[in-house]
């Protein structure tokens, strides 16, 4: 853990020089270097933060590490206590930029859609009255650009699996054609097909078996790429 | 720490240093230009989320910029590097706010959505 020399050489003259100019004072206890210590500590003991703003911790560090070399060396207090600021400010910038990273990484969505609301038994064509639903979702993709979403089809276990695959992945093609009509670039829409795999409830019941014929549409995180702008590094 | 206790502290690592020997300080035109950019990254989104901490950020900027054509380098550099840590703050706080509405705003679509839906079947 040496890596903050050559970045704080600059100061650490005029550090020197202060010190040189006999500004000797020798306080007990520094209180902003207390709090910077403990700040610090909490950024640091939380995985979140050593996993999604490694820079900023490490900034965060090294700040740190010269508030205690200057408080070793009876620097004034005013001097500690200014690095001490930086690192304290910079601890919690990364514990900031952690929960930002989180939330703009992490969170995704599935909307389950029942079969029966979007197609008549064993069609894939859409019926007029899921007409409002596709709206809604076009719309609400549109104001999500950032946002891919995977539309997969299921059926029951009813009748051939064969079959089955083939008509769950038809009626998630007709949803994304018709996301795709109302202006969503196809190439944010991934359409899949399962048949009878992945069930959600018994197949034993007609209950179980209503659940189980469905379209899940699953809006994905936000891309990595797009997360924290341009103010994550320096 | 508060603000006001910040600037008081960097104020009084000002005086201790007005004593002597910052004379040799070199002016600190790098931390001058972070800070600068980093206010004005920050400027944009945290005017009303982070507005708090984007003050703080462009007083403690002003006064590097004054101690600079003082030519007082030491305080100069002070105030720059935590005008600086400080919009970045300001920064991630304002996005975090708008991640947060952004978010909420989603969860109400999907909502609407799941309603519509079930609408549709009855």
């Amino acid at each position: 853990m040496k890596p903050w020399t050559t970045a704080v050489r600059p100061f650490a003259f005029s550090l020197a020089a202060l010190m040189a100019a006999g500004c000797a004072m020798t306080p007990q206890t520094n209180n902003s270097l207390e709090s910077a210590r403990s700040t610090y500590r909490l950024a640091q003991a939380d995985p979140q933060v050593q996993l999604r703003a490694p820079v900023e911790l490490q900034l965060a560090e090294r700040s740190l590490a010269q508030a205690e070399r200057s408080w070793k060396d009876g620097a004034e207090p005013a001097i500690v206590g200014h690095h001490a600021n930086l690192a304290e400010q910079r601890a919690r910038i990364a514990m900031k930029m952690a929960d930002l990273k989180a939330q703009q990484t992490e969170r995704g969505w599935v909307v389950t859609l029942r079969s029966e609301l979007l197609f008549d038994s064993g069609r894939a064509s859409l019926k007029p009255g899921a007409e409002k639903a596709l709206e809604n979702l076009a719309q609400l993709m549109k104001r999500q650009p950032e946002r891919e979403i995977t539309i997969e089809g299921f059926t029951d276990s009813t009748g051939s699996e064969e079959l089955n695959r083939r008509l769950s992945e038809q009626r998630a093609q007709a949803v994304k054609q018709a996301l795709v009509a109302r202006g969503i670039e196809a190439h944010r829409i991934d359409a899949r097909g399962y048949g009878p795999a992945f069930p959600v409830a018994s197949n034993d019941t007609p209950t179980g078996r209503q659940l189980n014929r469905r379209v899940e549409v699953v809006i994905a995180p936000e891309p990595r790429t797009s997360s924290a702008g341009g103010a994550t590094g320096r | 720490m508060t603000e006001k206790a910040a600037l008081k502290l960097a104020s009084a690592a000002a005086l201790a240093a007005g004593l002597g020997a910052c004379a040799t300080t070199p002016p600190p035109t790098e931390q001058l230009a972070a800070a600068r950019a980093m206010v004005s990254q920050a400027q944009p989104v945290a005017a009303s989320d982070g507005a708090l901490e984007l003050h703080t950020a462009r007083t403690k900027l002003a006064r590097a910029e004054e101690a600079m054509r003082r030519g007082d380098h030491l305080n100069a550099r002070i105030f720059a590097e935590q005008a600086e840590v400080d919009a970045k703050y300001a920064w991630t706080v304002a996005e975090n706010a708008r991640a947060q509405r952004a978010a909420a705003e989603l969860d109400r679509g999907i909502r609407t959505l799941r309603d519509e839906l079930e609408r549709g079947t009855r």
